[in-house]
Formats: C-alpha cells, structure tokens, sequence
C-alpha cells in the first residue's frame, strides 16, 4: 500500500465524487431516453466508487477497493437485467422515451 | 476551515452553467455554461486547497487534469443528444476515474474498472442502443428524436440536484474535520503477507536467502523476518526478508477479500448468475404463436421487419 491521503487529498476526492454524482442526478432526472436514464444511474455508481476508494485510501486499508468489487458485481448484474428489460419495453411500443410509459404512474 | 461560502457560490454557479448546457432545440449558451461549469468546479478546489489548515500533501497536478476530464466528460454525456456519443463518453470518464484510482494507489481497481466497465458493461449498452434505434422519419434518418433533444424539467433538476451537492459538501466539510487521524487506523505495514507465505518464500529463493532443501515454518511481517527450517538445523533459523518485499495492492485486496468478506463474495457470484439468467428470460423472443406470449404484446412497429435479438 502507498502513504495515506491526507485529509487536504481526501477532501479532493470527494468534491469531485459529489459533483459526479449530482451530474448523473440531474442526467437521470432530465433526460427521456430510457438508455440514457440507466446510463446516468451508472455515472452514480462511479461517483461512489471515487468516494469509496479514497476513503479506504485515507484509513489505508483495503475494504473500500472490496466493496468496490462487490460494487462492479452490482452494476453489471444490474446492467444486465435493465437493457433486458429496455428491449424488452421497446419491442411493445417501439420507442424509448420514457413518458411513453407514463400512464403506469396509476 | 474550509471557506463554505465559495462553495456555496461555486454550486449556485454550476447549477446555472448546467441550465445552460442541457439539452434543446437551438441551443446556444453552451459555451457560457461550459465556462461558468468549468469556473465553478475550479473555484471549489480553490477554496479547498487554500481553506485547509492540514498542511499535508496536496493532490499533484494528474489529478486536476483526471478530475476535469471526469466532470466534463460526464456532462458532455449528460448533454449530448445522440445517445451512442452518449455511451462513447461515459467510457472517457471511466478511463479518467480509473487514472484517479492509480493516483490513489488502487491499480488493481483502476484495471477491473476498464475491463468491466469500459469493457463489457458499455459494449451491452452500445449493442442495445444500436438495436433500439430508431429514426423519426425515413428522409431524415439523421435528425434528431424530440426525447432526445429536450430535456425535462431542467430547472427543477438543476436546483433539486445542486441543493443536494451544497447540502452534501457542506456536512462532509464540517464532517471530515472530526475524523480519526489515519495513522491509528494503520497497524503493521505488510502485514497482509503473513498469510501470503508463498510469495515471502519465493522473494527469499530469488534473493538466494533460503536454499532449495529449505522451507518456511511462519513469517512475522512485525520484525520482517521468516522462520525457515532446513534438514541439517533441529530449530528453524530466522532469515530477514529482502528490502523489496512489499504487500502491494493485489495482495492487500485479496487477502482482505477473501479472508475477511469470503461469503459476500460467493453471493456476489450467484447474484451474478441469476442476473444472466434473468436477462436472459426477459429478453427473449418467444417463438410466434407460443403459449406465453400475449395476443397483442409484440411490436406495435418492427421496424424493417426484423429485430430479432434471440
């Protein structure tokens, strides 16, 4: 393992995982595009990985990379299941956008 | 202290320069909100540096350059209207997040995120987007769709979002002032290598401190040194590990993995294979006529008459 981050380092680290996540937070919220909207749950999950690596960078031990990994495992079984289901919604309406769908608010 | 009301301005100019960059038809304020974005971000790690009363090491310059290309490339993604330049540079700001896990000493990390991510999960994303893609009228198959060149609610997702962010660094900057120091946090540097005894053993065989006859009875990474027994002594000997001999990120990462988290980790793994199987029940194409299919469920619109993903 490397030195420790200083706490000055640290605090780098997670301004830019908060501004990351908050541009994923405003993609989610304002575009329409089904594939973009699971593009930008994504870019949060980078966000908390920064946040999660330099925190265990900053107590200097591994745990943070290990959730990281668990974190990957996540994404992928998420991303998986979600472009499942994005194909299977296009095949019904034969679009992406989602206010096509939105008449399931009840 | 960290000087919070740069902070705060600095977010009200990000949410303004964000409102400008989204997405609609004619837009041309982007590079005013690119810029007022840009000087925002930069003035937030302005007052960080300068607002610190640690006086430890700042961060050197690759992580200024990492973390811009990061936050301009997720907002060139967010802004973009064409979904697959979309895709293209989420994969950019992969790649500048990985370049910040090696600033942070995490290679093994920064390697499975490009591989994953980069790798496998963007590719799916392409794949899909080029099978879900549609044009809004066949003599203009560039043109762009209506979802996609306008956003929803820009305003109430700007404030909602920047709101959020100010609240957020304002208690992580009060909150981090009161966290433990690092050092109590850290034992035994290495220590990770007393259940690594096959790598000490081959760094003392390449470092000619054991012969070939030898083996090693245990490995005190405290004192640096490994008890070997070999068949001429009754007691093992004690021989001093080489200067190089470091855990380095992979050991730590797995150690840390599989002794500590070994459950979690098989978990991961079924939640894994249950996710391939579920993707592959929901995307699948029942054959025409088939029990399980709805009478009206399938393409209202094939377009061009097959789609076919099975």
């Amino acid at each position: 393992m490397t030195a420790p981050l200083s706490l000055l380092a640290l605090n780098h680290y997670l301004l830019v995982s908060g501004v990351l996540f908050v541009i994923g937070l405003i993609g989610f919220l304002t575009r329409r595009n089904l594939i973009i909207m699971f593009l930008c749950t994504e870019l949060m999950f980078q966000a908390a990985a920064i946040a999660m690596i330099a925190f265990g960078a900053y107590h200097g031990n591994a745990q943070g990379q290990v959730f990281l990994i668990f974190i990957l495992t996540i994404a992928a079984a998420e991303a998986a299941l979600a472009l499942a289901l994005v194909v299977a919604l296009y095949r019904r309406r034969a679009t992406l956008d989602a206010e096509s769908w939105s008449e399931l608010q009840g | 202290m960290v000087e919070m009301s740069i902070i705060y301005a600095a977010c009200v100019a990000g949410a303004i320069g964000m409102l400008f960059l989204l997405p609609r038809r004619g837009n041309r304020w982007g590079l005013i909100g690119a810029i007022l974005t840009a000087g925002a971000l930069g003035a937030a790690m302005l007052a960080l540096a300068r607002g610190s009363n640690d006086s430890g090491d700042h961060p050197d310059v690759f992580f200024y350059v990492l973390s811009f290309v990061a936050a301009g490339g997720a907002v060139r993604m967010i802004t973009h209207p064409r979904p697959v330049y979309a895709a293209l540079y989420f994969i950019l700001v992969v790649l500048a997040t990985a370049g910040l896990f090696v600033q942070l000493g995490a290679e093994f990390m920064a390697f499975a995120l490009i591989i994953v991510y980069a790798g496998a999960i963007l590719i799916t994303y392409l794949f899909v987007i080029m099978l879900a893609q549609e044009a809004p009228d066949d003599q203009h198959p560039d043109a762009l769709l209506d979802y996609d060149a306008m956003a929803r609610e820009p305003v109430a997702a700007t404030v909602v979002a920047f709101v959020l962010l100010g609240a957020l660094l304002g208690v992580m900057y009060r909150g981090t002032n009161h966290l433990p120091a690092h050092a109590a946090n850290h034992n035994v540097p290495d220590a990770e290598l007393a259940m690594l005894v096959g790598k000490v053993e081959s760094a003392l065989r390449e470092a000619d401190l054991m012969k070939d006859s030898e083996t090693i009875a245990s490995v005190d990474p405290a004192a640096r040194i490994a008890w070997v027994r070999s068949p001429s002594l009754e007691n093992p000997r004690v021989a001093e590990w080489p200067a190089g001999l470091h855990a380095d990120n992979v050991d730590v990462v797995g150690v840390s993995l599989l002794a500590e988290f070994p459950v979690s980790l098989e978990v991961a793994g079924v939640i894994l294979m249950l996710a391939m199987l579920g993707a592959v029940v929901l995307a699948r194409k029942p054959a025409f006529g088939a029990a399980i299919g709805s009478p009206h469920g399938f393409a209202v619109r094939e377009p061009h008459g097959k789609a076919s993903a099975s």
